[in-house]
């Protein structure tokens, strides 16, 4: 639904984030400095800073990953790759290991896809950040190219 | 696995007379991790793997610092908070001391992946076959340290707790000792 001149979106529920939609994060390559496996995740790449209020990700209903590339401060595959989850498996496994996570449409004016993971805090970090990488892998084609 | 009743008997029964209560509590706490974690370690490396692992660590740890070090705020384009000496220190101390007390028992642990977390926390995470732990250090001294832990098919071994970092070593020591 749009208002107001295109700028303000309407947050959408739960139930319209479909198990085969997928969730966009793009990923620079500095967290990837120590890391040599490109085929797994690593978790560092679901930390967020405490002014956050959750982890951004682009929803696949109304982004593709060259959309969240070319919203990165520097849309490059040198310099960043694109990760997707699926929305089914993270469902599962926010089910299946009793995760306090929630999926949370977030749009903004110039993102309508703009979608937050929220409930990750100091005291379960460890383990919420382990299983997102576990369910997490390179969009296909986007995988850093660095 | 021994109780701490059981623990208690053993350990009272040969007592010297002047043992204070702190080194009776102490007794007590070693005789009951020392049976709960089986210490029946098997001989899985030598001497000499053990020269070779240490040497590799001091050149991999080399190698992850200069990564980390050149880490200054804003390294993620996103605002991430950079790397000081600080926390660099404490980590590699920590890892040295755990990694080398393993390997010295015999207890084969490969070297983990050291990353970089955007609020300046730093992960230290192993993913290997027979377990999986994921340890993140924060910057702050006075924040607690946050780790979990899974032996993949052994529910019962799963490990997720918030600590102070001085207690870090001895917690991830034996629940590696236990699930090894």
């Amino acid at each position: 639904m749009v208002k107001n001149n295109n700028v303000e979106w309407e947050k959408e529920p739960l139930e319209n984030f479909l198990d085969e939609h997928v969730l966009y994060r793009g990923i620079h390559k500095n967290y990837l400095i120590n890391w040599s496996d490109f085929n797994k995740i690593p978790p560092n790449v679901f930390s967020y800073k405490k002014d956050e209020k959750g982890i951004s990700t682009d929803w696949s209903k109304y982004a593709t990953p060259q959309f969240t590339l070319s919203h990165l401060r520097n849309p490059d595959l040198k310099d960043n790759g694109i990760l997707e989850i699926n929305v089914g498996n993270l469902k599962e496994t926010i089910k299946g290991y009793n995760l306090p996570l929630i999926i949370e449409h977030n749009p903004l004016k110039l993102n309508r896809a703009h979608t937050l993971i929220i409930g990750i805090n100091t005291k379960n970090k460890a383990k919420n950040r382990r299983h997102l990488s576990k369910i997490s892998k390179w969009a296909k084609g986007f995988d850093p190219k660095f | 696995m021994t109780t701490i009743k059981e623990a208690l008997i053993s350990i009272l029964k040969d007592l010297p007379d002047d043992i204070t209560l702190n080194e009776i509590l102490k007794l007590i706490r070693d005789k009951w991790q020392l049976s709960k974690s089986k210490r029946k370690v098997d001989k899985k490396i030598n001497d000499k793997t053990v020269i070779s692992l240490k040497s590799k660590f001091k050149s991999e740890i080399e190698k992850v610092h200069k990564g980390i070090a050149r880490l200054k705020d804003n390294w993620d384009s996103k605002g991430s908070k950079g790397f000081d000496n600080e926390i660099w220190n404490k980590v590699s101390k920590l890892l040295r001391e755990i990694l080398f007390y393993l390997w010295e028992n015999m207890i084969e642990v490969p070297i983990p992946a050291i990353l970089p977390c955007s609020d300046g926390s730093i992960d230290i995470n192993w993913e290997t076959e027979k377990f999986e732990l994921l340890v993140n250090i924060p910057p702050d001294n006075q924040e607690l340290v946050n780790i979990y832990g899974e032996k993949p098919g052994h529910k019962e071994d799963e490990i997720e707790v918030r600590i102070k970092f001085d207690l870090v070593k001895p917690v991830i020591i034996e629940w590696l000792r236990i699930i090894m």
